[in-house]
């Protein structure tokens, strides 16, 4: 149960990071993610279907989540249209583009190899109770072919966590890449962006420039999770996007509760751990909250309840609460030296 | 006093999971459809007397992948003794999460499109269940044979469900050997639907509607629409064809969950899964419906030959059951 709750929580956790990125330290809301998550996984499984080596289906998954990323950057900094408007627009294209590139709303990645074709019900049947009625018609048939064939998967789902590994690596990577990159001279100026859009000029660095950076960076990851999402699960569906923006925030919040704003590489872990926080929040309700009347499908009602009251409960510390509560954790804490 | 009671939680549950045999059912979403194959499941095990000190955990996916998946992990790490997984998604999430619990799916049209099993009948694995595959080829025979002079035939559907793609691939070539031809009327909500079957009413003479999930949910407002511009509706569904169709033929729910109870109860009993066969509903199972006054309204004449296999037909506002 764990390490299964450790996956799934660190794919959900890396999809956080991206939305970290636009939401934190761009501090520019962005809601491409449900289209780029979907983008990412549909890529990965078409091209894997199509034979294009695992590896190669992954980056081409971020890649295009990345570019997904690119449109809302580009369409909110020349168009001048909202940024979350933006994201909103390009994930309903998307909406459209993933049912092409996958050639349908759904694809599998198969277990089993299979070119057999399924006869329409009539030949399986033998006829239904209308046939002599129609035998002006003469013989007709139908059916529909699947050539599936099964690809190297990273993934062998057997739990012996061989698969929990290689997420951890990646995630680790993704982790190292991003700190080294966020120290770098323009890495600062994309941080420098999220506190104050207007003085980030004085780097030298248009703005703009910036802030299409930070979309792409983030949505890079975001269907580079779908990807690994896909890939992990089995299989690929145009609706696997939905609600992936309110599970992002739920994770960014979680893990900063956990885990306080020290630096940049705490607030790089905090998405992760708080998707794996959140990950076992919804196993929790599956596994007892039959029992106590709760059903997984209370999780999407719950979590965005829980972002309201964490947003709430961080407006009230902020004003005069958190001196408060700093002061009483001091005395506390001196009290227990004494 | 805390310690206390965590601990007798903990052992009360820890006794509760080891003491029964749990049987998880999962579903993309709550749905009559759906709901109805799931109380056939049920309906049947209870009649075998199956059901005694068994635990039952359905979960619903409500339509959010993630989700899906999470369940299908959970049912694995429970160890339940049997999975039944009712539409494709749910299926092929459970797929990929275990190779040893048997997963008996449901109302998956196309198994092996979905990659579930490589073909129907008897599989290696550890996954079985019933196709709800519907009559597609008779169903458009049917059309053509009350409505001869029909030409363009308008198939409304939802293009993100995989059952319907399947449906309108196996139409078009129906449809193409009988001289007509398929105009799509997609919308992957309901509104988009009722919006889209506006625009191209006007340009159908008949309209064909398969077991896609949106256009249930929108079949009033679909059926007023297709009234106002005078044209019929052919459904594969009963239900769907009670809520605006002339003609409904295809499959009752209810009966393909009762279908896949008994694969669940082999199971259950002890029948390795491949020795069991993947399969679908007979064709004795089908049901014909006959809206009589709407098919009065629109004026359309049905032929005698065709009335006398009716099972169900609405006539001066009543539903009777005929046969």
């Amino acid at each position: 149960m764990i390490v299964s709750i450790l996956e799934m929580g660190t794919i959900l956790g890396i999809m956080a990071l991206g939305v970290y990125l636009s939401f934190r330290v761009l501090d520019l809301p962005d809601l491409t993610c449900d289209g780029s998550f979907a983008l990412g996984g549909a890529i990965t499984v078409a091209s894997l279907l199509s034979g294009v080596p695992v590896i190669w289906c992954i980056v081409l998954g971020a890649l295009g989540g990345a570019l997904a990323g690119f449109a809302t950057g580009m369409i909110h900094t020349r168009l001048k249209v909202n940024s979350l408007l933006a994201g909103i627009l390009v994930m309903t294209m998307i909406y459209s583009i993933n049912l092409r590139i996958m050639n349908g709303p759904n694809l599998p990645v198969p277990r089993v190899s299979s070119n057999q074709e399924i006869q329409s019900f009539e030949d399986m049947s033998g006829g239904t109770k209308l046939d002599d009625l129609f035998s002006d018609f003469g013989e007709m048939k139908v059916s529909t072919k699947s050539d599936i064939k099964v690809n190297d998967n990273i993934f062998n789902n057997d739990k012996n966590g061989s698969d929990l590994f290689l997420i951890m690596i990646i995630t680790a990577g993704i982790i190292i890449i991003l700190s080294v990159f966020l120290r770098t001279d323009i890495g600062m100026a994309v941080r420098a962006f999220g506190s104050n859009k207007n003085a980030v000029q004085s780097f030298g660095i248009s703005k703009n420039v910036l802030a299409v950076l930070g979309l792409v960076i983030g949505n890079f990851l975001v269907g580079l999770s779908g990807s690994l999402f896909s890939l992990y699960s089995g299989f690929a569906d145009v609706q696997m996007g939905q609600s992936m923006i309110v599970t992002g925030l739920a994770a960014v919040m979680l893990g900063e509760i956990i885990l306080s704003k020290v630096n940049i590489i705490y607030g790089l872990l905090a998405p992760i751990v708080g998707g794996i926080l959140y990950q076992l929040l919804l196993s929790l309700a599956i596994k007892y909250g039959y029992r106590i009347g709760l059903l997984a499908s209370d999780m999407k009602l719950l979590t965005a309840l829980f972002i309201i009251a964490v947003i709430g409960i961080s407006l009230v510390t902020q004003k005069d609460g958190k001196r408060k509560f700093k002061k009483g954790v001091k005395k506390i804490w001196s009290n227990s030296k004494a | 006093m805390k310690k206390i009671l965590v601990l007798l939680l903990v052992s009360l549950f820890s006794v509760i999971l080891l003491a029964e045999t749990r049987i998880g059912i999962t579903a993309i979403v709550e749905h009559p459809a759906l709901d109805a194959c799931r109380e056939g499941v049920l309906d049947f095990l209870e009649q075998e007397g199956l059901l005694d000190g068994v635990v039952v955990d359905f979960q619903n996916a409500q339509g959010d992948m993630k989700i899906a998946k999470s369940i299908a992990d959970q049912f694995v790490n429970d160890k339940v003794t049997l999975i039944v997984a009712i539409a494709t998604p749910v299926a092929q999430a459970c797929a990929g999460a275990t190779k040893d619990i048997p997963i008996i799916f449901s109302a998956v049209t196309d198994p092996v499109g979905a990659g579930l099993v490589e073909k129907l009948g008897k599989n290696d694995g550890n996954i079985v269940g019933i196709s709800d595959m519907t009559p597609v080829l008779t169903q458009l025979q049917l059309l053509k044979f009350v409505l001869p002079d029909a030409e363009k035939v308008g198939f409304v559907f939802n293009p993100s469900e995989a059952n319907s793609i399947t449906i309108l691939d196996l139409s078009k070539q129906a449809a193409e050997q009988l001289g007509m031809e398929i105009i799509e009327i997609p919308g992957s909500t309901t509104s988009e639907m009722i919006t889209s079957l506006n625009a191209l009413v006007g340009d159908v003479d008949a309209l064909y509607i398969g077991t896609d999930n949106t256009a249930a949910s929108s079949i009033q407002s679909l059926g007023t629409i297709a009234k106002n511009a005078d044209v019929p509706i052919i459904a594969a569904d009963i239900d769907i064809a009670r809520g605006g169709g002339v003609i409904g033929f295809g499959f009752n729910y209810y009966k393909i969950g009762l279908k896949t109870g008994e694969l669940v109860a082999a199971i259950l009993r002890g029948t390795p899964v491949n020795e069991l066969e993947s399969g679908i509903l007979s064709a004795d199972a089908l049901d014909l419906f006959i809206d009589l006054d709407l098919a009065e309204e629109l004026e359309l004449e049905l032929p005698e030959s065709l009335l006398e296999k009716a099972d169900f037909v609405v006539e001066n506002g009543q539903e009777k059951e005929v046969n």
